[in-house]
């Protein structure tokens, strides 16, 4: 019975592990180049929610609202400082310095923002439910389905609408898909948004599960979404879902097997044999094969 | 028609095209010839709006594109095949068709399915392989998709970068006797080629390129009876 608690434990944290790295996916997929900046400003973007909150008097549904709307503008800041500007002129290096830096910046304001450190971050009061020994709590089981939800919107988003399509042809080669008429600047903005509404949906079911928000959750997200999306296949959406649920599944596991103490050290073990096994990630190597046979055509 | 007056280019401080004036009829193939680095492929990434010319006019049916980016060129109904095919190759042959048809008005569903139709009956290649990822093809069915994509904006005119480039023999006949065929169906095409002896085949009219400048402009004909052209563009002589 442990062990199927384990596995809901494992799974339902990674939904959310899915969600962040997405939003990193996402942005490496259209634009091949890491946002660094993409955890800490989904950390100012709850920094805002929590500050902007009691001033405004909203209750739990208004402070999802925060989140969700002051991660995309965090997430609109940084493509306009970092990524709008170098497009296409200075390779994936400067951007992702830039975004280093804005980082950096990010996290100084948070702290601001959240002088006593640890912030109380109100949650979803939901009531546990029980499955004869199987014990689910009530958040976490609505994480998992608005997490779920999210990925099936974005699924259909990417693959069945015209929007996707030309999103797609941009990760495919963005000059081209420009000569065809693709509005590329305009699609890249787009993923960041939608990159920043991800982030702001996990940001907002993680902290609430939490109960808190720290300055160190930047840090902590930037970790969670780059190793999922490292497990998964960088630069793959289905990828960053299995990578998430993966990290979600090894954390519990290990936690509960060698004590919380090993839970990261056994992530990164992982990590490593995975990276030797199969580089690229678990689906990263088929996309990176078609990827090279196309190439080797031409 | 498309005319070109006077147009400069340049990469910082290189520059590509000095100052290059042709015309290009419609419903004729306009051949442009010329040595590696003569410019033709910043030729064609000029008049479809991917760099932005330093001087000179493009002119296409009464309409200036001097300056246009390219999502405005293409809605002019000028469209390029860029040189290497470059297909999606992680989407579909249907989702590279429909990517093909981007600029044209959402209510235009039915008539995009039409034309992909169209495509297939051109291409059958195509229809048995079009829920196959573009990656997957050939390097010839990869330039049948290429062509096909770029005729789904509807163009009234075509630019064809080096459509041979990197084929074998067989399927360079294919796609010669592809390029004849749009022109019997009145596009007007500009070409860009390499293979001197299988461009002059389809070329009504026809431009040297080198070093940045056009060269010697006739036709066909007029070449043959240029024994210093003929000797370094045919060979033999």
């Amino acid at each position: 019975m442990d062990f199927v608690q384990t596995n809901i434990d494992g799974l339902l944290a990674g939904s959310a592990y899915a969600l962040l790295a997405l939003g990193f996916s996402l942005v490496f997929g259209i634009m091949r180049q890491i946002n660094l900046a993409y955890g800490s400003s989904l950390l100012v973007g709850a920094a805002l929610a929590v500050w902007l909150e009691p001033i405004l008097g909203l209750g739990v549904v208004g402070l999802f609202l925060l989140t969700v709307v002051a991660c995309v503008l965090a997430g609109l800041y940084v493509e306009r400082l970092c990524f709008a500007p170098n497009r296409g002129k200075t390779g994936a290096t400067v951007p992702m310095i830039a975004s280093f830096a804005i980082w950096m910046q990010l996290d100084e304001v948070s702290s601001h923002l959240l002088p006593s450190r640890t912030h109380n971050f109100p949650g979803l009061e939901i009531p546990p439910m029980f499955f004869g020994d199987l014990y689910l709590r009530g958040d976490q089981i609505v994480q998992f389905v608005v997490a779920f939800t999210s990925i099936a919107a974005l699924y259909y988003l990417i693959y069945k609408t015209r929007f996707g399509l030309l999103l797609r042809a941009t990760a495919g080669n963005a000059e081209t898909a420009f000569l065809l008429g693709a509005p590329t600047g305009r699609l890249r903005l787009m993923t960041f948004l939608l990159a920043g509404f991800l982030g702001g949906i996990s940001t907002f079911l993680i902290l609430s599960a939490d109960g808190q928000v720290t300055p160190l959750f930047g840090l902590w997200s930037t970790f969670k979404g780059l190793i999922a999306m490292m497990i998964g296949g960088v630069g793959s959406l289905p990828g960053a879902v299995i990578g998430g649920l993966l990290l979600g599944l090894i954390e519990a596991h290990s936690s509960t097997q060698f004590g919380a103490e090993y839970r990261d050290i056994t992530t990164f073990g992982i990590l490593f044999l995975i990276l030797i096994i199969r580089p690229g990630g678990i689906m990263g190597v088929s996309a990176y094969r078609t990827g090279r046979l196309a190439q080797e055509r031409i | 028609m498309l005319s070109i007056n006077n147009l400069e280019t340049s990469y910082g401080l290189i520059k590509a095209l000095k100052g290059v004036s042709l015309d290009a009829a419609e419903g004729e193939v306009t051949c442009i010839l010329g040595p590696n680095g003569a410019g033709k492929t910043t030729l064609m990434f000029t008049l479809s709006g991917i760099i932005k010319p330093d001087a000179g006019s493009i002119d296409f049916f009464g309409t200036s594109l001097t300056g246009l980016a390219a999502p405005k060129v293409l809605r002019e109904g000028l469209a390029l095949v860029p040189e290497n095919r470059l297909v999606f190759p992680l989407m579909s042959v249907r989702e590279n068709l429909l990517a093909g048809a981007y600029t044209r008005n959402r209510s235009d569903k039915d008539e995009v399915e039409a034309d992909i139709e169209k495509m297939f009956a051109r291409f059958p290649v195509l229809k048995e392989r079009q829920e196959q990822n573009a990656g997957t093809l050939s390097g010839g069915e990869q330039q049948m998709l290429a062509l096909a994509r770029a005729l789904m904006s509807r163009p009234k005119m075509l630019l064809l970068d080096e459509p041979s480039v990197g084929l074998a023999p067989v399927i360079v006949n294919e796609v010669f006797a592809i390029i004849k065929q749009l022109k019997e169906d009145g596009l007007s095409i500009v070409l860009v080629e390499q293979n001197v002896v299988k461009a002059l085949e389809v070329a009504d009219h026809f431009y040297l390129l080198d070093q940045g400048r056009v060269t010697f402009a006739g036709t066909p004909g007029e070449m043959e009876n240029d024994d210093v052209i003929k000797r370094a563009y045919l060979g033999g002589g």
